[in-house]
């Protein structure tokens, strides 16, 4: 335990998963495209989370749902459940949000949605951060690139690498 | 659909059926730049969406993307993605000059082309083995992180469905090996509709 505590950590978070750890670990996403990154983090504490929320909210009831934490509120969820499981000392005031993600990359793909993935991903996002008074502290969301984030959670930082362009800090 | 809705022969038919493809698209590749191009016997596989980065490997790598969505009897995604070096490589060969280093307004349409030629060979010889009608719709490219780009077909598959069908392949060229795949996803009803089809055509 000791040993896990001191080494520094980069703890990938696959599409669909969502990772709770501490400093002096880092937490990414590798390739955001339409996905979005939502890093929540305790600053007191140095505890956060990161999930990897690949679609808008469920519409479904979640019994029929295989994995439940690919959805923004259901993965979300899930997440600050297990942040502050993890974390006994905080409660949702002090945790904040960072997130980035929801790029178009290429463009009118699914005719059926009346919007592109992205974008309702993004607007699914904020609004249950806001539900559940998570404030959201930045975001970088957006565009036709893809994106990947690190989340230091030392500092909580997140930095979002972009190809061909400079490294963006939130 | 669920892993039940396709068994092994299955999969085997749908691989059968996807090696057409692939040899008359890289036929068809071969005859546009006149050389020797050979294509790998695809992999066809049905997992899981969020397993699909792992297989494609290399997710943070940045690649050129040409995607083209299929419309007509059956509806799909294809996604090409090609290393960089390997697009450069192609852009000389189709446009007669050397030591291409990075993409133009020509080169992206040099590469479409090829994106072009692959998908419409690929497409027609699986079309007619199904007799049915499919159409790719115009290409799209994208220049970036290979895993963004693939990112955003799976999930917006993931919405259908947990399990993709996902058939993959290499490209060779004059025997050097040129990293790219050749990405197919059909979404759940048209892949039932394919089973339906090659299950007819087996007497099964």
């Amino acid at each position: 335990m000791d040993a896990e505590k001191t080494q520094n950590k980069r703890i990938l978070v696959g599409m669909g998963e969502f990772a709770v750890s501490h400093n002096p670990h880092t937490l990414s996403c590798i390739g955001l495209g339409s996905c979005i990154g939502v890093a929540l983090y305790d600053r007191i504490s140095h505890m956060g989370g990161l999930a990897h929320i690949m679609l808008p909210d469920s519409e479904e009831p979640v019994s029929k749902i295989s994995n439940p934490l690919k959805h923004a509120d259901l993965g979300i969820e899930a997440m600050l459940k297990e942040l502050l499981k993890k974390d006994n000392g905080i409660n949702t005031t002090g945790i904040t949000a960072k997130i980035a993600g929801g790029a178009h990359m290429f463009p009118t793909m699914d005719k059926s949605s009346s919007m592109d993935i992205g974008k309702r991903n993004a607007e699914c996002v904020k609004k249950k951060l806001k539900s559940l008074d998570i404030k959201l502290l930045a975001e970088d969301t957006g565009g036709t690139h893809g994106r990947t984030m690190n989340f230091d959670l030392t500092t909580g930082i997140v930095s979002i690498y972009i190809h061909q362009q400079e490294t963006i800090e939130l | 659909m669920s892993k039940e809705d396709i068994c092994d022969m299955e999969l085997d038919a749908l691989k059968e059926v996807a090696n057409i493809g692939a040899g008359n698209a890289a036929t068809a590749l071969s005859n546009m730049v006149n050389k020797k191009i050979d294509i790998e016997v695809p992999d066809v596989k049905y997992i899981k969406i969020e397993s699909v980065p792992d297989l494609i490997g290399g997710i943070e790598e940045i690649a050129i993307g040409t995607y083209f969505g299929i419309e007509g009897d059956l509806k799909g995604n294809n996604l090409i993605l090609f290393r960089e070096s390997t697009a450069y490589r192609l852009v000389d060969m189709l446009m007669g000059s050397t030591g291409t280093n990075k993409l133009d307004e020509m080169g992206e349409s040099a590469v479409k082309e090829v994106g072009n030629i692959l998908t419409g060979a690929y497409l027609n010889a699986i079309a007619d083995f199904l007799e049915l009608k499919l159409i790719p719709t115009i290409p799209y490219l994208n220049h970036d992180m290979a895993g963004a780009m693939l990112n955003q077909i799976l999930a917006e598959q993931s919405q259908y469905s947990d399990l993709v069908l996902v058939t993959g392949t290499n490209l060779k060229v004059e025997s050097e090996k040129f990293k790219s795949h050749f990405i197919i996803i059909f979404d759940p009803g048209s892949m039932k509709k394919t089973i339906k089809i090659i299950r007819k055509k087996m007497g099964i």
